[in-house]
């Protein structure tokens, strides 16, 4: 049988987690899990493909030739598995197992339900309407399953008027403020492009939750539902702005890379095109430090220059005189530089620089997975070491059904004569049911 | 400061958490973010702060009237909320000693700082495991504990700008931008939080805890929100798919922010399938058969007038009525609020999500509420606690008498 890798001694060995999260936030949180060892079962179907976790199941290849989107596929190359090779499903589903099963058809729902008897967390991030309507809810299924802890995060909560809005991450961003607080401050909302902090502080936030709650569940014997609306977790995360308005009924607005207090504290253009460092002074003495390293101890002396409020107040005078030492510098050079004169520096990592950077190398942050199909390629690690308990990419993210076999056969118990009969069905399969079912244009 | 208990079915007086002994060192706002997520869901932390001034955020506001005050910073009341503080030197022998007796019953230690810093205090890990061997503690620096840049300082800007994701976001033509504030280090802090409920679990399961080493380049460089990604795309491809040269959106539907009659309005249109929402929204259903767009979903030279015919529809309408409207047609867009909006916006207040605190010093303030609601163990809205405020009340139990806590007081232990 091909079974998942042994994760005994890791922290979260035997913790067994149905993962019906899509997208993005919710992948992420049950990635922390699994890193940590929990068995976490993403539940798919081979009638609805997760275009939005792991890829459209055609991608014309005319899309991926040139422009960004591309790059999510090895050599820009789709393949006849595209839902295989997406950048995504392999990032954040590493150490993930997955089944099959078509939960709106009476027997899918039923294994559906044998398995989540025998789980103790399940994890959901879809609009609060998608699961509600299959019956899929903490209150008409926690009766299976008293001991389950459940976590919800929607981007808005399980209540309230925007229960049943749309909301990406993006989305989340323009609720919270975080939208209208980053920005040039010359300009207005328009220019933000979206990004998508919401998402990641979701996902920490609800790993968190499943684990506390879990805590006290191995105490009280009981689980529970847990309701993380996305949008408020992240509110706590702008805690200077909305401190500012609690205090002083004041409304932020964008700081572009500066600070509330500290100055210098921006980025600096450096030698070639579109290179910079980032500089963050705090106080007197580290302004002295950065004058002594770049050679300028006369803007120490210079009156402009003297106090936090003064170099506030000269930004743009000072950032000239300090740029005309970063431009003869590249990032990496002015960031060593600087560092070793004791200044907070750091060069804007191209993307490229960042999977060779000494620092990530030497603590081995990257690890080469090879993936069938698909390739070897480095993949950030565990976010965190865990020095008792060392965690390592143990497997690449599951194919499609990869791990039926074994949740099938030995975790539900299912029969070798039923096993057939849910083939047949096409419960269980490795490919989408849309493509089957169009064998010219698939290659096997 | 502990308050009163919000949400849970009653069924449970205290949080998931209770019973959990933490100590906090270090302050600044990953490690106090990490421990106020213990401490708001019911663990007992302790927050060991310095003589002199105490945990460096006390000084970093806001303030209100921008009038500094150690015990009133905006960012320091947020992040400590239901801790007790301890004021001790643990440069001293005495201060030394305090803190190892209070890690002997301690679960865990959230300790960020330079590392190496505690050895020469004896009060690392190394030093306190011997005393307790199911300790777990969670180390959070810039870097890690080892590596080339250990020793080097960090900011969250320098911070962004390595991990990769600075040179990516921000418009092709002008220079790149960060987030605002400091969002990432409250993830890491969530993130540091997360991984120390895993230490906790094994240290039950095999008796034993272990050093958990969080850096925050690593959290930067991990996190979800395009960083981790892109590295994806550059080992795949040599190029990332997000980056300032990217128009945003890939089909010809909305997505960004565009302006309304009161402000601005985020649209996000992830599949072009939704273009007859699109058409719904404002307000043509006879572009939903037009072959001059639905055969070029994706031609983003279309763009511009796709563009025009939406502008010319919010910018008669309010943001919250832009919202409304699109979100009742299936179509993802949110109001840009500001932060007097996200205070007033509906769903916020229907959901009861701010509480209102008192503080000694700082008055009644109204505070971002539980960052997820449990069914059955409440969260508590609580208040940070004034410098040393605890302190004679937890060396007490360890044996310490009020005249001894004073005459360490005149020392400068405590």
């Amino acid at each position: 049988m091909n079974r998942p890798p042994d994760t005994t001694g890791l922290p979260l060995s035997g913790i067994r987690v149905l993962d019906l999260t899509i997208v993005w936030a919710g992948p992420f949180a049950s990635q922390l899990l699994a890193d940590m060892g929990a068995e976490v079962i993403r539940v798919e179907s081979l009638q609805r493909p997760d275009v939005n976790t792991r890829s459209q199941p055609r991608m014309p290849q005319a899309m991926l030739d040139e422009g960004p989107w591309g790059s999510n596929y090895p050599d820009r190359k789709a393949g006849d598995r595209p839902w295989e090779r997406s950048s995504a499903i392999n990032l954040h589903s590493r150490n993930k197992l997955s089944i099959t099963l078509d939960w709106e058809r009476p027997r899918g729902m039923e294994i559906f339900k044998r398995l989540f008897a025998k789980s103790d967390v399940l994890l959901d991030n879809n609009a609060a309407a998608t699961l509600e309507k299959l019956g899929i809810t903490y209150e008409a299924l926690s009766p299976l399953n008293p001991g389950i802890v459940w976590v919800s995060l929607p981007a808005y909560g399980m209540s309230g008027p925007y229960k049943y809005h749309k909301g990406y991450g993006a989305n989340v961003e323009a609720i919270v403020g975080h939208t209208w607080l980053r920005g040039y401050t010359d300009s207005d909302p328009t220019t933000t492009y979206p990004v998508y902090h919401a998402d990641a502080a979701a996902a920490s936030s609800a790993a968190f939750a499943a684990l506390a709650a879990l805590w006290w569940r191995r105490r009280s014997g009981r689980g529970q539902h847990i309701d993380l609306s996305q949008a408020e977790n992240m509110v706590h995360h702008l805690s200077q702005a909305v401190m500012d308005y609690s205090l002083n009924g004041r409304s932020q607005s964008t700081l572009g890379n500066g600070h509330p207090w500290m100055a210098p504290h921006d980025i600096f253009p450096n030698q070639g095109v579109d290179r910079w460092v980032a500089i963050a002074v705090a106080n007197d003495a580290e302004f002295a430090r950065l004058c002594a390293a770049i050679d300028r101890g006369d803007l120490v002396d210079d009156e402009r220059f003297a106090t936090i409020m003064g170099r506030r107040a000269n930004a743009s005078a000072l950032r000239e005189e300090i740029a005309g030492w970063t431009r003869q510098r590249s990032p990496i050079e002015a960031m060593n530089v600087l560092q070793h004169a004791g200044v907070r520096a750091g060069a804007l990592h191209t993307t490229r620089e960042v999977l060779d950077d000494p620092q990530l190398t030497a603590r081995g942050f990257f690890e080469t997975v090879d993936i069938p199909d698909v390739g070897s390629y480095p993949f950030c690690g565990p976010a965190v070491k865990m020095q008792g308990t060392p965690l390592h990419i143990r497997r690449h993210a599951p194919k499609v059904g990869q791990d039926n076999d074994y949740l099938y056969r030995e975790v539900l118990g299912v029969s070798d004569a039923e096993y057939d009969e849910l083939v047949a069905e096409e419960h269980i399969g490795d490919t989408y049911a849309e493509l089957l079912h169009q064998p010219q244009t698939v290659k096997s | 400061m502990s308050g009163p208990w919000l949400n849970g079915d009653g069924a449970s007086p205290s949080g998931a958490l209770q019973g959990l002994r933490v100590l906090e060192l270090g302050g600044r706002i990953a490690g106090p973010w990490c421990t106020k997520l213990l401490a708001d869901y019911g663990a007992d932390v302790i927050k060991i702060e310095h003589p002199h001034g105490g945990d460096p955020a006390r000084a970093w506001g806001p303030y209100r009237d921008d009038v500094p005050s150690i015990e009133c910073g905006g960012l320091f009341l947020h992040c400590n909320t239901n801790k007790r503080s301890l004021c001790i030197d643990h440069s001293t022998r005495h201060g030394q000693q305090l803190v190892s007796t209070l890690a002997e019953s301690a679960d865990l230690v959230v300790e960020a700082g330079r590392p190496g810093a505690l050895s020469r205090h004896e009060v690392a890990y190394d030093d306190l495991r011997e005393r307790n061997a199911k300790l777990v503690w969670i180390a959070i620096s810039n870097f890690g504990q080892d590596g080339p840049y250990r020793d080097w300082d960090a900011s969250e800007l320098t911070l962004y700008a390595m991990g990769g994701a600075m040179q990516t976001t921000g418009l092709p033509d002008r220079e790149p931008l960060k987030l605002a504030h400091t969002v990432l280090q409250f993830h890491a802090g969530a993130v540091a939080a997360t991984f120390a409920m895993g230490a906790l679990f094994a240290a039950e399961a095999a008796g034993t805890g272990q050093l958990v080493d969080v850096s925050l380049l690593e959290v930067f460089t991990s996190s979800p929100d395009r960083a981790s990604l892109n590295l994806v795309c550059e080992a795949y491809t040599g190029s990332v798919t997000f980056n300032r040269s990217a128009a945003p959106g890939w089909s010809i539907l909305p997505t960004g922010v565009y302006p309304c009659a009161d402000g601005y309005v985020h649209f996000n249109a992830p599949l072009i399938s939704w273009w007859p929402r699109f058409a719904e929204v404002v307000g043509k259903p006879e572009l939903k058969t037009d072959p001059h767009f639905i055969d070029n979903l994706n031609d983003l030279r279309l763009k511009p007038e796709v563009d025009a015919m939406l502008l010319e529809w919010t910018m008669q309408r309010t943001k919250k009525e832009v919202q409304a409207h699109s979100q009742e047609r299936g179509f993802a867009a949110s109001a840009v609020n500001t932060m007097e909006d996200l205070f007033n916006d509906p769903h916020i207040v229907e959901r009861g999500f701010f509480v209102e605190v008192d503080h000694p010093e700082a008055g009644t303030l109204r505070y971002p509420g539980a960052p997820f609601r449990m069914s059955a163990t409440p969260w508590r809205a609580g208040r940070a606690p004034l410098l040393g405020e605890h302190t004679a009340e937890i060396l007490e139990p360890l044996g310490l008498d009020l005249a001894a806590v004073a005459r360490m007081r005149e020392q400068g232990v405590v």
